[in-house]
């Protein structure tokens, strides 16, 4: 059995997934508009992504195998090109969506404009990726990403009413007053619980476990780190969510900059706190746009059927260390043209959401295959069920996103 | 197996590129439509409002002691940006002709919402300028949620 300290994969991809920048701009902003109305979704999401990152993961420990390689091999090359072009586009759009954030924090403790700050981040970026093992990216990242804890910090000391945070968790379609209204509840259904399943933590998740050379005898601490890594990044959700409910909903306002959300934090542990959110908030985007960067690369080199690896040396590795590197520098190129990053990454979690049964639909078939798994490892009933549950929801989410996204203007209602 | 997957991938990728040919149409043709409604205009005014409530707790945050004036300063910087953005959609042209006074009302509000968050960028270091910039967005804010109201159908 590994090292425990392998937990950061969990913490890492939970935070690429959970609180990047349009995710914590996005929780912020639905307890701002709705309460505690759709934490349900948070926790129906945590429950899939739990699912899904135990099934690759289980299926990399047990046959070595990543995602990509399970969707070429199931869907075929047509589908699966389909997957790896729209997989990638919404990598890149997360990636520079999560540059630019790291921009706008770096600027929110320095001061210096925003175009250099981008540029900065990008050098940061390479070198990070570069000098860095997988192993120490993890930890690094993950570790230092835990100072996002300071929101649930602020979310306890903000007192909310505990028995009507607990209610949110019970689905259910509040009393809105109009019909735009009740669609825009809808559009932040589908976009809260794509977020919480975006397929490239999935992709990120199963290739650090072959990164990290996972074995068969790996399979349980698989199975904790899944549900770890999750869980934690979900609290840190739902402490966004309460955040917004308790500083913003009572005010009326919808913060739009991820500075913004760092007041719930400064209104309850002061500078010290602001600081702590800040560099929380620094490390889970950059966790995020690595996340993003190498999973483009994990994605197009196992379709292709390159050698891929941070565990390779680069040159064994070319066309992959290519690849994540121009994936850093479109983004940053993306980003420097001045775009709004959280805009940026609202629709990548949209049309990340179109994506999610082509990225699921493998790792299950796979995963329940007892001829290729073998009866020690092969899906129980109950990741059966669970699985085939998660499949129709996301299918159903794909077809609701786009509409949705166009009936509420891009979610402005 | 194999081959049932496959065919359902297939029908699968026919939907995802269906349903972003259909997005990309629908962007298309909103961003050619020619004029703006009172709904969207409803929605301009209150991302201004916003950004004056937001402006609002900073200055309270500064005054309290809780922010650095490197934050504060930039955090103004970064709200002006979105604010100039939206003073420049405010244009009569842009909406509809009967909407052109509401209009002309939300474009004066989001220049002085622009000059009530240039004064916030010195409120990190001083205190009357905190001060003085809370006391104006707090009439911006009110003035902006009269505004929304005033445009709700």
């Amino acid at each position: 059995m590994k090292n425990w300290g392998e937990i950061f994969l969990g913490i890492l991809t939970a935070m690429g997934g959970f609180v990047e920048v349009g995710e914590l701009v996005f929780s912020v902003n639905s307890g701002a508009k709705f309460g505690y109305r759709l934490l349900w979704v948070v926790a129906l999401g945590t429950v899939g992504i739990i699912a899904f990152c135990e099934m690759a993961g289980r299926v990399a420990a047990v046959k070595g195998q990543p995602v990509f390689n399970l969707i070429r091999e199931r869907a075929g090359l047509n589908a699966g090109l389909v997957t790896l072009v729209a997989a990638n586009l919404v990598n890149l759009l997360t990636c520079t969506a999560e540059i630019g954030g790291i921009a706008l924090l770096w600027q929110l403790l320095s001061g210096w404009p925003y175009r250099w700050l981008a540029l900065a981040a990008l050098v940061f970026l390479l070198v990070a990726v570069w000098v860095l093992s997988f192993q120490w990216i993890e930890r690094f990242f993950g570790l230092f990403g835990l100072l996002m804890c300071t929101y649930l910090a602020a979310a306890y000391y903000l007192k909310p009413d505990w028995g009507e945070v607990a209610a949110g968790f019970v689905p259910s379609v509040p009393h809105l007053g109009s019909s735009s209204e009740y669609l825009l509840y809808a559009y932040f259904v589908v976009a809260i619980f794509s977020s919480v399943l975006l397929p490239y933590e999935t992709y990120f998740y199963a290739s650090g476990a072959i990164e990290d050379g996972w074995t068969p005898g790996d399979v349980t601490l698989n199975r904790i780190i899944s549900i770890v890594g999750s869980v934690l990044g979900s609290l840190l959700a739902v402490a966004l969510v309460v955040c917004g409910a308790e500083v913003f909903r009572p005010r009326h306002l919808e913060p739009q900059l991820p500075g913004a959300a760092a007041l719930a934090v400064s209104m309850t542990l002061g500078r010290g706190g602001l600081l702590a959110a800040i560099g929380g908030m620094f490390f889970a985007f950059a966790g995020a746009a690595i996340e993003t960067a190498l999973s483009g690369a994990y994605n197009l080199a196992q379709f292709l059927g390159w050698p891929w690896g941070k565990f390779r040396p680069a040159r064994t590795a070319a066309r992959f260390s290519l690849t994540w590197i121009i994936t850093f520098v479109l983004a940053a190129l993306v980003i420097m043209t001045g775009v709004d990053p959280v805009s940026v990454v609202e629709y990548s979690i949209v049309f990340s959401v179109v994506i999610l049964p082509f990225t699921y639909f493998p790792v299950l078939v796979i995963a329940g295959d007892r001829r290729v798994m073998g009866e020690e490892h092969v899906n129980g009933w109950f990741a059966e069920a669970v699985g085939w549950f998660f499949l129709v929801a996301v299918t159903l989410a794909a077809l609701l996103a786009v509409p949705l996204l166009i009936a509420t203007r891009g979610g402005q209602g | 197996m194999h081959k049932r997957a496959r065919s359902w991938s297939s029908w699968l990728a026919v939907a995802i590129l269906l349903l972003i040919l259909g997005a990309g149409g629908a962007s298309l043709a909103g961003s050619q439509k020619s004029q703006s409604d009172r709904h969207s205009l409803k929605n301009e005014v209150s991302g201004l409002k916003s950004q004056a409530g937001v402006g609002r707790l900073v200055a309270e945050q500064a005054l309290a002691g809780n922010l650095t004036r490197t934050y504060v300063e930039a955090q103004a910087v970064q709200m002006r940006k979105g604010v100039e953005q939206t003073r420049d959609e405010l244009t009569p042209e842009e909406f509809e002709p009967e909407l052109s006074t509401q209009v002309m009302q939300a474009a004066d509000l989001a220049r002085r919402l622009d000059g009530a968050l240039n004064t916030l960028k010195d409120a990190g270091a001083d205190g009357r300028a905190a001060e003085s910039a809370r006391n104006n967005l707090s009439g911006l804010f009110a003035e902006l949620s009269e505004l929304e109201e005033g445009l709700k159908e």
